[in-house]
């Protein structure tokens, strides 16, 4: 079998779940004669959902450089309009190596979903070679989740300015990405938030500035940083525990997590690139046994993109102090 | 069929890559002082210590009558060298990104700049000097030669403090030449 036959899937005898995986995966559950076909149904639609996601991902935050940009758009568009493509293990690896070499030479900018979804890639490639493809990349899956929130929980805690509550104080009081929320949960004027905003500013001007600038607060905003710090590291540590642990009753508390953590945290922290990996890799480990776990999985998708809405304003409105 | 034998082994590479590159972030966050947000190791929203809160400055320094003047300035952007060995210092301030970065810097012209494109004046007000390195952005009018004598590079880290709420700037490295005569 040659590479571009594989990647054009002209000789791959994968089975083709159709130009719409999302929505076969989440059909009616009507009664198979044979339950290992039916699972087996599922668990392709399972993978078919995730890759397919996974594509959208790569097209929609793919680097600006276009030496980059545009080869991982072509293969993302490849992937999406031929399903036998989608499934090619060469088509992946192009697309691991180009965010390989793209995270490695910028190394100093990449964010850290870059490098998670560049591995994510490499697992796919390796994975949909293997005997048992849905074993593999959900395995893939988990590991990559459980070290991600591993490393994020330990930073947490090692980090002095986050366990005591600093960096999210620092964030609602500076950070206009934060405005909104601290306006509405914190009570802190948009006209406080500007003038520590300038305060900051005044501070860039290098060794030119005052040595120490006060910025303007109120008792609500030192709560809530208390609290959202808290939260971060409980449910953080929660989801990588859940993904390390072999939980084989409760198996569904993983999904529960890794939903609640993104819904929680994402209508916050605007980084929808990293919320929309996290989904895609959920939803691979989640399997294929679960149909009501893949319909979650794509309901919660559908629920971060109104995320990009402009809410803020609407926040602000609700809970500006008079 | 890529060239990887078992399933098992297909299960853990990934997962072993990653783990390696935390352990490489991890070893230049504690010896080279990279920022926690950057480098692959999951550090991002655990500190304020981001290449945001690092603040890059060159500072031109002459002799007049009055005593010293001196000039601290945004880092130049005239090239894409200049602004990734900026970018990589504010990511990873080492003495030798530091030296390497003076090395540039010192290679330019300065020059005093009475109407620059970057400044946002309100209408009929006179604009404010401003020294920039010769033939960056927004330095379409005519400059007036700036002969300093000393050349600095100051990299500083803005930390926040909790109680009570503020702001303070520190330095974190420095470095200091006088002008090269050409």
């Amino acid at each position: 079998m040659t590479m571009a036959a594989d990647l054009f899937g002209k000789a791959s005898g994968a089975s083709s779940p159709g130009w719409l995986p999302i929505l076969s995966g989440c059909r009616s559950t009507a009664p198979q004669p044979d339950s290992d076909f039916a699972q087996h149904e599922q668990q392709e639609a399972a993978i078919s959902n995730s890759l397919m996601m996974t594509l959208l991902l790569v097209s929609v935050t793919a680097p600006s450089y276009w030496y980059v940009r545009t080869p991982l758009m072509a293969a993302a568009f490849i992937g999406m309009l031929k399903p036998e493509s989608r499934r090619s293990a060469y088509l992946w690896l192009f697309v691991s190596a180009t965010m390989f070499a793209s995270n490695y030479h910028h190394w100093f900018e990449a964010d850290n979903h870059k490098h998670l979804l560049a591995y994510w890639c490499l697992a796919i490639s390796l994975s949909l070679e293997a005997r048992n493809v849905h074993k593999t990349l959900a395995s893939n899956a988990r590991r990559l989740l459980a070290g991600t929130f591993a490393l994020a929980t330990f930073w947490k805690l090692y980090s002095p300015d986050f366990s005591n509550g600093a960096f999210f104080e620092y964030t609602l009081l500076v950070d206009p990405r934060f405005q909104a929320v601290g306006t509405w949960l914190g009570s802190i004027s948009e006209q406080a938030q500007q003038s520590n905003r300038a305060a900051l500013s005044l501070l860039q001007l290098g060794s030119d500035a005052p040595a120490n600038i006060s910025l303007r607060t109120t008792d609500q905003v030192h709560h809530l940083s208390t609290m959202l710090t808290a939260w971060t590291i409980v449910i953080e540590a929660s989801v990588s525990a859940a993904f390390l642990l072999p939980l084989r009753r409760i198996v569904w508390a993983r999904d529960l997590l890794l939903m609640l953590f993104v819904v929680t945290t994402y209508a916050v922290a605007p980084v929808l690139g990293f919320a929309y990996l996290l989904l895609a890799m959920g939803a691979m480990s989640a399997g294929g046994a679960r149909k009501r776990t893949q319909v979650a999985y794509v309901a919660v998708f559908v629920l971060v993109s109104t995320y990009s809405a402009p809410w803020g304003p609407v926040l602000q409105s609700i809970g500006s102090p008079s | 069929m890529l060239p990887i034998a078992t399933d098992r082994l297909r299960a853990w590479l990934p997962a072993a890559v990653l783990a390696a590159v935390a352990c490489v972030h991890l070893y230049r966050v504690n010896a080279e002082g990279l920022s926690p947000w950057k480098g692959g190791g999951f550090g991002m929203f655990s500190t304020i210590n981001a290449r945001s809160h690092r603040v890059l400055r060159v500072v031109l320094r002459k002799s007049t009558h009055v005593g010293e003047a001196t000039f601290s300035i945004d880092p130049p952007q005239h090239t894409k060298e200049l602004r990734r060995a900026a970018e990589e210092l504010r990511s990873v301030p080492t003495k030798e990104r530091l030296h390497r970065y003076m090395q540039l810097v010192s290679q330019l012209e300065y020059a005093l700049y009475r109407n620059t494109k970057s400044l946002t004046t309100p209408s009929g007000a006179e604009p404010t000097p401003r020294v920039l390195a010769v033939g960056g952005p927004g330095t379409d009018s005519s400059p007036e030669p700036l002969p300093y004598e000393s050349l600095a590079v100051e990299l500083r880290q803005i930390r926040f403090h909790r109680d009570p709420s503020s702001l303070s700037s520190s330095e974190l490295l420095s470095i200091s030449m006088p002008r090269v005569s050409r």
